[in-house]
């Protein structure tokens, strides 16, 4: 009788794996393991970012802590600084100059790379393929590939570990496929308990700057409405407060269409700012960025964004001043 | 003068003129509508005299060229060199300059290797092109073998201010130029 059971358990065992070669992940399966195991791993590694010509190494810290998770990055190189996500804040702590930056980010969820959790969302602007296994820092990976269904959006592909379905690295690439930027992961060690206790932020004092600050999920409060966008992109933050060294509010909204995100802001122009310190109208490109000016009626309006340039210049001529004044 | 001028543009046509009196001749072309036509006359007298075909060159192809320049974004990257704004101006304005010299000699070329190669087809057409966006065009001060830098310029505070607010990424990259906005102090270290 056992012997039929053993019989039975590997005709069973035999099955299942010729069913998983006949079926396996699709591109979608596997990127939301990849957001589920973002989330619940502990892993720490070596990572590079190639952004702008510059390359940047960094230790990487992932700590997820009874429902509390930490992201933290240490550089390798001058500047000397560490960076903190807890939740929606970065913190950025300068070791030289001991300046300590603390950004409200409600928006994003990783500095290696961001996915949204319903991928079906974004059907109607991305198409997902397996598109082959590499290895990638000696971890067998498959290759995701992200290719957008126009041309407002760039093409990108993440490298994510089979064995853990951790991101190990991330590539975007312009329209003629050439690389804008990319992060990966040089050594990748996963832990079953924490790498790290999760850092206190929270007692870094730090100097209020919310005076005036009006943060919405909605556009209703900005003086402009984007009148036109393209498919798939939505608005996702509004804020209202100084940018500058001064006490001119800026409105800032921000688009996204799941992966690539633009901002738009209006100024009111200032008179007294130095004129190396403005934009000067019209197209500019800073690696996968590029932004556009252009005067609206008495301000000035700045759309940027990880997107072609023909983006922005679609979305900037969507922008219309609302009837009342700011 | 005007004497002078004719002879240039038929120097020019038959390629006998040198770089100097060329910048010199484009320059005057650019902003003498008189002297431009003049230029067209010449070209179609040249291609009549020299064959049965006509090759028309729209008239606005400088123009074109330049507007796709003008339309090409410019990069912040940072500078090598910092330079005086006069000189930049004066820089830019030559590039552009010489974008334009190059174009219509292109043009040219063009029309010569289509007189040389097209026997047959029709008896009047029109040439025109557009700047491939990102193409440098060589200055005729850059040295063989060597590739013109593109116009890089310095990030200014502004736009820092910008990439600051739109994502974390100025915090990995490595910018230490930028201003925060959002909270900011001292620490002191043990």
């Amino acid at each position: 009788m056992s012997e039929l059971r053993i019989l039975f358990a590997i005709l069973f065992a035999a099955t299942g794996a010729v069913s998983a070669a006949e079926n396996p992940l699709t591109a979608k399966q596997i990127l939301q393991k990849m957001v589920k195991a973002m989330e619940v791993s502990n892993y720490q590694g070596t990572v590079v970012f190639l952004k702008n010509d510059k390359l940047e190494a960094m230790k990487y810290f992932h700590t997820s802590e009874k429902n509390q998770e930490q992201e933290r990055l240490v550089s390798l190189n001058s500047p000397q600084r560490e960076i903190i996500r807890n939740s929606d804040e970065v913190t950025c702590l300068y070791k030289l100059t001991r300046q300590v930056i603390v950004d409200h980010r409600p928006y994003e969820h990783s500095f290696i790379v961001d996915v949204p959790k319903n991928l079906d969302e974004l059907d109607t602007s991305y198409q997902f393929e397996v598109v082959g296994e590499e290895d990638v820092a000696m971890m067998p990976s498959y290759v995701i590939a992200i290719q957008p269904k126009d041309d407002f959006r760039y093409i990108r592909k993440i490298w994510i570990a089979k064995a853990q379905f951790l991101p190990m690295k991330a590539v975007v690439y312009d329209l003629s496929g050439a690389v804008l930027e990319q992060v990966v992961f040089t050594e990748i060690q996963v832990n079953k308990q924490p790498p790290s206790k999760i850092v206190e932020t929270a007692g870094v004092p730090t100097q209020s700057g919310g005076e005036g600050v009006v943060t919405s999920d909605s556009s209703g409060q900005a003086a402009f409405e984007v009148m036109a966008l393209p498919l798939g992109f939505k608005q996702i933050f509004f804020s209202r407060k100084p940018l500058h060294q001064s006490d001119q509010p800026v409105d800032h909204l921000l688009l996204s269409d799941g992966f690539a995100s633009v901002s738009v802001y209006l100024e009111s122009k200032k008179a007294d700012t130095a004129p190396d310190s403005r934009i000067p109208e019209g197209i500019h490109s800073v690696g996968a960025i590029n932004s556009l000016s252009r005067s609206l009626a008495d301000s000035q309006l700045t759309v940027l964004g990880e997107v072609p340039a023909a983006t922005v210049k679609y979305i900037s001529e969507g922008v219309k001043l609302r009837n009342s004044a700011p | 003068m005007y004497e002078e001028t004719n002879q240039n543009i038929s120097r020019l046509i038959d390629g006998e003129l040198g770089h100097d009196e060329t910048i010199d001749l484009l320059k005057k072309i650019q902003s003498d509508e008189v002297i431009k036509h003049k230029m067209c006359r010449y070209q179609a007298i040249s291609q009549a005299l020299k064959t049965d075909e006509f090759y028309q060159v729209r008239s606005d192809f400088s123009h074109k060229v330049f507007q796709e320049i003008q339309q090409e974004p410019a990069y912040f990257l940072p500078q090598l060199k910092p330079q005086q704004p006069s000189q930049v101006q004066d820089k830019q304005s030559k590039r552009k300059l010489f974008a334009v010299a190059a174009s219509t000699l292109v043009a040219a070329v063009l029309v010569g290797q289509s007189l040389r190669d097209d026997s047959s087809g029709n008896k009047y057409q029109t040439i025109t092109a557009m700047a491939v966006p990102g193409q440098q065009f060589p200055s005729s001060s850059s040295q063989p073998g060597k590739l013109k830098q593109p116009n890089h310029q310095p990030l200014n505070a502004e736009f820092n201010d910008y990439l600051q607010a739109h994502n974390s990424s100025v915090y990995t990259n490595g910018e230490v130029l930028f201003q925060p906005y959002a909270k900011v102090t001292a620490y002191g270290q043990k």
